[in-house]
């Protein structure tokens, strides 16, 4: 058999060539995007990742950024939310009633932080539980210390990870070591991430 | 049965995902996002290190761009069957269960029961049983029941099922983990919706893989519909072929003119299809330099106002109508798989085309990642080199042009998004190297490796490795070398042939053996005490990343995978001076040649962003 359209399908053979390799040539590319940029896309494995609390260099650099775009694309946080719930250590969900509530001990003389905003509460669970108490000398700040009743190996062996969320965002944070079962953060009450933990709407999830 | 795509809730992810990624597409034939994904992929961490292989990654980028990714697809759902019915210490204790469940107030233990019910979380994500030795001991215990057995042996897992078995090589266990990663990524909720569909039933277990597999393909075609269209490929495509064959014209028309070509009488006679495209054709450096200046100054040629990818498209297209017309002449048109009803060849074809040659398709930019064995300024001095090594010998000068032009250009593109005035003083510069100094650092590069190839040497060498022998081989005298090769073979012979459990236990044997025996060599030999005394002060001089300390064991064959390509690009820019010193046998000749590129590529410049164009 003879092929009458040698010619056209010659030419179709050559550009499928040329398309192919030109196309793995951009893909396998390395270094595209410089490494500080948020242009990059979120895999699967990064949330992951996130929730397991990942502590390589370049990875920690990227949480900023991954969590903004968690907080920004709804299929991603499903994703987050869903890992979450599967891999936490224990949960700490909305607070009840203002009832629970404990009025920080500040020294009273910074009349800003007797208003509601320093109206913090106290989280206790079965599995661990987290105090806030104001720093007597610097009233803006705030010590947040977290006890593990039952600590697993990892809670001694590495940082701690915390995720707070709520109906409308999420973020994380990272405990140093448990020492005698307990650890501490020292935080400025106007950081976005002390709001939220201190929040009676968010759920905290110790991993 | 599987329904992943019919229904509703995957549906309106899916979308919601395609949402996501934009579809605005490259000159690559690849969206914006389909790049930014295999970035990702890259990237992502794992235990140690990124979480994936590179050579695994760019194996799954062959299969998305031949659209052949069937046969993974099959791979992969045999896979995803074993590691969801593959009994764990306490996953026989515990049914599925939804782990969707409403927030409560109440605490809950972290709890292997959870993760017990999400067999393929933990494999491919929390315990990355995606390399073959962590895969190997996943599996370690064979099991099987009435219908089924899943048992390891030397070449992988082996499936068996009532009418059939199917083996997963332990060895393909990355890239299809590469692949899973993409399936997920892009449809997370699949992940609990295929533990569902293959758990349980196991009479029915073919026929549900089967189905799994069709389900995936669907969704890469999908996804590759829209993030892999070639339009914009193909009018560059058909701008170049057009060009070339109005080129071939002119010389048809005009014998007698001299020859712009080259051609291969032999393959002329095998081709009689077509007598404007009857011969094959070498391209030279004059035809790029005139494609270069047609293309640049044409409105409507679709972008070659750089010379960098004028270049590159006429090599690769040329190459590619080369080798197609290879096929043609070699073998029967109608034999090679061409899909009259698609008007297309079919993706195996295309895949064994593209990629017999890995060697040329690799991009070596992670060299200078960590660890470092370049700095990025060594790096990008011989990127030009390494992308285009197929055409070295041909095209030295469109190289050597590429190298010191295109970075001028690149330089005046810069400047002229600044200010007409930097633009202006760009102009009349002249660039920094010219093709004297071009071949000088060349060659003080070439030292450059030399020494790091002696600092993984030592690597090696502190570990215990024996792969530090093939390191330092050619540095030895030839008669040590060929003493040392003896020797060391004999040894292999003798190991090789006895009988082991395993491969793995076989090349730890083999390796002890020959890292003795070559210290008998070292203390006997003078030569190679020296070498081996470079090699240390090649190390200790060496404080780039991933040079400070002996790295682990476990990351010494990122440090083969370097020394491979360290080795390469030394082959590659020795090949490549000596083609320069065959162009310019004197130095005066090559400070000709520069003076008169200097004055076409200046007049092509100021043609291009010159007052005129601003």
């Amino acid at each position: 058999m003879t092929n009458n359209n040698a010619p056209k399908d010659q030419e179709q053979l050559a550009q499928q060539i040329f398309c192919t390799k030109d196309a793995y040539k951009s893909l396998t590319k390395i270094a595209r995007a410089p490494k500080e940029s948020d242009d990059f896309t979120v895999v699967f494995n990064d949330i992951v990742q996130l929730v397991k609390g990942n502590n390589q260099v370049d990875f920690v650099e990227r949480v900023p950024q991954l969590i903004k775009k968690i907080n920004s694309d709804i299929s991603l946080r499903k994703s987050y939310l869903q890992l979450i719930k599967q891999l936490q250590f224990a949960e700490s969900g909305r607070q009840a009633a203002a009832s629970s509530k404990e009025l920080l001990h500040d020294d009273g003389h910074d009349k800003a932080h007797e208003s509601e905003q320093s109206r913090l509460t106290d989280r206790q669970t079965e599995y661990f539980s987290l105090k806030f108490k104001r720093d007597q000398n610097h009233p803006s700040q705030v010590y947040v210390i977290l006890t593990i009743m039952n600590p697993t190996e990892s809670h001694l062996n590495s940082a701690i990870a915390l995720h707070i969320t709520t109906d409308s965002q999420a973020d994380c944070l990272y405990f140093p070591l448990l020492i005698d079962g307990r650890s501490q953060l020292l935080m400025d009450d106007d950081d976005e991430q002390f709001k939220l933990l201190s929040d009676d709407n968010s759920h905290l999830h110790l991993m | 049965m599987l329904k992943l795509s019919h229904s509703k809730y995957s549906y309106d992810l899916w979308i919601n995902m395609t949402v996501n990624l934009s579809s605005q597409m490259t000159r690559y034939g690849v969206s914006e996002s389909f790049n930014s994904f295999i970035d990702g992929l890259r990237e992502t961490p794992g235990l140690s290190d990124k979480k994936f292989r590179l050579a695994d990654i760019n194996k799954m980028a062959q299969y998305l761009v031949c659209r052949n990714y069937g046969k993974a697809c099959l791979e992969l759902s045999y896979l995803l069957w074993a590691v969801v019915n593959y009994p764990t210490s306490d996953s026989a204790h515990h049914t599925t269960t939804d782990t969707n469940t409403d927030t409560t107030n109440y605490a809950s233990p972290s709890s292997p029961k959870a993760l017990a019910n999400a067999p393929l979380l933990s494999f491919f994500w929390l315990n990355e049983n995606i390399t073959p030795a962590r895969f190997r001991q996943a599996f370690e215990q064979p099991y099987s029941s009435k219908q089924v057995a899943i048992t390891l042996d030397k070449v992988g897992l082996h499936l068996s099922f009532p009418q059939q078995s199917f083996v997963i090589s332990a060895t393909r266990v990355g890239v299809l983990a590469v692949l899973f990663e993409i399936i997920i990524s892009l449809a997370p909720e699949k992940l609990t919706l295929i533990e569902k569909a293959l758990q349980g039933n196991l009479d029915n277990s073919v026929k549900a893989i089967k189905n799994l597999s069709s389900e995936l393909q669907k969704q890469l075609y999908q996804f590759l519909a829209e993030h892999l269209v070639p339009a914009q490929q193909q009018r560059r495509f058909r701008y170049i072929s057009q060009w070339l064959a109005s080129k071939d014209n002119d010389k048809l028309s005009n014998k007698s003119s001299n020859e712009s070509y080259d051609s291969y009488k032999n393959y002329a006679k095998n081709d009689n299809h077509n007598t404007k495209t009857s011969s094959i054709h070498l391209l030279r450096d004059e035809t790029i330099l005139s494609f270069w200046q047609d293309a640049a100054m044409d409105e409507t040629s679709p972008g070659y106002k750089l010379y960098a990818s004028a270049f590159n498209d006429i090599i690769e297209i040329h190459q590619a109508i080369q080798q197609a017309k290879q096929v043609f002449a070699l073998d029967n048109a109608n034999s090679i798989g061409f899909n009259v009803e698609g008007g297309e060849y079919s993706p195996d074809v295309i895949e064994k085309l593209v990629f017999a040659e890995t060697s040329t398709t690799q991009d070596y930019a992670w060299l200078c990642q960590t660890p470092k064995f370049l700095t990025k300024a060594q790096w990008h001095f011989i990127e030009p080199l390494m992308q285009k090594q197929p055409f070295i010998k041909n095209l030295p000068l469109s190289v050597a042009r590429l190298a010191i032009f295109s970075q001028w250009q690149a330089s005046i593109v810069q400047a002229k998004r600044k200010s007409s005035l930097i633009l202006q003083d760009k102009l009349n510069e002249i660039p920094e190297q010219d093709y004297l100094v071009y071949q000088q650092q060349l060659s003080k590069q070439s030292k450059v490796l030399i020494q790091v190839v002696l600092a993984i040497a030592h690597i090696f060498y502190r570990q215990q490795d024996s792969r530090y022998l093939s390191c330092i081989l050619c540095f030895l005298p030839e008669v040590l070398s060929q003493q040392i090769k003896q020797t060391l073979n004999e040894t292999m012979t003798l190991l090789s042939s006895a009988e082991e459990v395993s491969l793995d236990l076989a090349a730890i044997k083999i390796n002890k053996a020959l890292f003795t025996q070559s210290q008998i060599l070292l203390k006997d030999s003078m030569e190679f005490n020296r070498v081996m005394k470079m090699a240390k002060s090649a190390f200790n001089n060496n404080n780039k990343d991933g040079f400070q300390h002996v790295p682990d064991v476990e990351s010494l064959d990122t440090y083969q995978d370097g020394y491979d390509a360290l080795t390469r690009c030394q082959h590659i820019i020795k090949i490549y001076l000596t083609q320069l010193s065959k162009l310019w046998p004197t130095s005066q000749n090559c400070q000709l040649n520069y003076c008169s590129d200097v004055s076409i590529f200046k007049d092509m410049f100021n043609q291009l962003y010159g007052d005129v164009n601003d």
